[in-house]
């Protein structure tokens, strides 16, 4: 489903502006602190298509893009969730889980119940 | 604890949906992600729900197993790899989704 998501903003971004060819990438398993996680090239005749093209796509991946993050610790590990995919999941009534526009998601779901007491000791990340 | 093993024969599933809809039943398979994966300890489970079952009715289910409520509020549906409302009818052999908060990029 993650390819499906990707290729939809892909063409998202072509229906928006004028692009030539677009290149993404996102990195599985385990992925030592430092090291890149996410690709994404946009070539365009004008730089700013090919700019705001990319800026569309990073947020759109971390919006919508069924992939998860574990940090994990030398003392734990937590799953991060995106400010973006909160934000998204406030403002459109469609995919929520529960039938409320009134209920607001809580700003930290699963990422507050984590083993972690020192942020300082960052091992590596585990995208599944 | 340990999240058990998910056994559907260890859960009551009682059909639930229209009360006036055929008696023929239908089989999803719900797939659990991340911290939903954590929270249930199984990949996915296969329920059987009277025909005309919403995912909304799926997830009344789901939400029996133990520990699902910490991402009940976060979590979003995906049905056939495309994202859903609670409303949307599920159908024989379609795929649930239990979509916890995602971190890509």
């Amino acid at each position: 489903m993650a390819v499906r998501q990707i290729q939809a903003i892909c063409s998202s971004a072509r229906a928006t502006w004028k692009i030539h060819a677009i290149s993404v990438a996102h990195r599985l398993g385990a992925v030592p602190v430092g090291e890149t996680s996410v690709f994404i090239a946009v070539s365009a005749v004008h730089h700013a298509d090919a700019l705001d093209a990319c800026k569309f796509m990073i947020d759109e991946l971390k919006a919508t893009v069924p992939i998860w993050k574990k940090e994990v610790y030398s003392n734990g590990e937590v799953w991060k969730e995106n400010p973006e995919f909160m934000e998204r999941r406030s403002m459109e009534p469609a995919g929520k889980a529960v039938d409320a526009p009134n209920v607001a998601c809580r700003r930290i779901c699963c990422g507050a119940k984590s083993k972690v007491s020192d942020e300082s000791t960052a091992c590596e990340m585990n995208l599944e | 604890m340990a999240a058990s093993e998910l056994k559907t024969e260890n859960v009551d599933v009682k059909p639930v949906g229209n009360a006036a809809a055929a008696a023929s039943s239908v089989n999803v398979r719900v797939l659990f992600f991340a911290r939903a994966r954590d929270l249930t300890g199984a990949a996915d489970t296969l329920l059987e729900v009277t025909s005309g079952s919403t995912a909304g009715d799926l997830i009344e289910l789901i939400a029996r197993f133990p520990g699902l409520e910490e991402i009940r509020e976060c979590m979003v549906l995906a049905l056939n790899e495309e994202y859903t409302s609670n409303s949307a009818v599920v159908k024989e052999n379609d795929e649930l989704a239990i979509i916890p908060p995602i971190s890509g990029g």
